[in-house]
């Protein structure tokens, strides 16, 4: 807990911004070579 | 502009806008007293969320279409939807656990919410699998039109299991009867995300229609 009393759960935080981040930058670079291999 | 090109040109700014909205919710958000840093989850969490239940109910709204005029644009649409919507459901059912973890004392519970949302994922991944298991286009477009309503059946009951049952999970925030009950600051964070999922949603489907239409074998 920091001095103010604000729990200390950021870690959740960091990494479900970092999962979210993966997925979509993922799915977009998926979409991103799919749509160059098509014709 | 071909629409390969203003679905990748949609989908980068969602993506500098996604950038902005970590920014502002990590830097320029106050902190919630009482849950800390993992509030600011809900800036994900609650974004994927509705940009799942956006993506599963048009692919509903698509399905009866492509079965009263038979016009294949809405089944591609309905593909396209589909599995743009399940990628959205894996940001909101990984962020989820991540939150409740600190908040709740556990990562899952089976409760209404939580148990139906993880059954439409389910739902959806069936019915990418049903696309990819039937090779004649026809047959493919009315049976994963049938599925798709059914699964976006499941979107305003998941959305009503807060008040119809007992759940660790909250209720409406923004998306509710009343006036949102969120200060200002959070709200501001909060619709910014909201724009910004949607611009992706839109960008990544347009992107996979075009897909779609380049390939009448992509289901």
């Amino acid at each position: 807990m920091w001095a103010d009393g604000t729990p200390l759960t950021g870690g959740y935080a960091i990494a479900a911004y970092i999962i979210a981040a993966a997925l979509l930058l993922g799915y977009s670079f998926i979409l991103f070579r799919r749509g160059s291999k098509a014709p | 502009m071909t629409l390969k090109t203003r679905g990748r040109a949609i989908t980068l700014l969602g993506l500098v806008f996604l950038a902005g909205v970590y920014v502002r919710a990590i830097w320029f958000t106050p902190v919630e007293r009482l849950q800390g840093g993992a509030q600011k989850i809900f800036y994900v969490h609650v974004p994927a969320a509705w940009s799942t239940m956006l993506a599963f109910s048009l692919v509903g709204l698509a399905s009866i279409l492509y079965l009263l005029m038979k016009d294949e644009r809405y089944d591609r649409f309905a593909a396209a939807s589909a599995e743009v919507g399940t990628v959205f459901a894996c940001v909101m059912l990984t962020t989820g656990p991540l939150w409740a973890k600190p908040i709740w004392g556990t990562w899952w519970t089976w409760d209404a919410r939580l148990t139906s949302t993880l059954f439409l994922f389910f739902l959806f991944i069936g019915y990418l699998l049903l696309r990819g298991a039937i090779p004649e286009a026809g047959t493919r477009a009315r049976y994963s039109a049938v599925l798709g309503i059914f699964g976006a059946a499941l979107v305003p009951f998941i959305h009503l299991t807060v008040y119809l049952f007992r759940t660790l999970h909250p209720q409406p925030i923004v998306l509710k009867p009343s006036a949102p009950s969120l200060p200002g600051d959070m709200l501001a964070t909060l619709l910014f995300s909201f724009f910004t999922f949607t611009i992706l949603y839109v960008g990544f489907v347009t992107q996979r229609y075009a897909l779609g239409r380049g390939d009448s074998h992509v289901g």
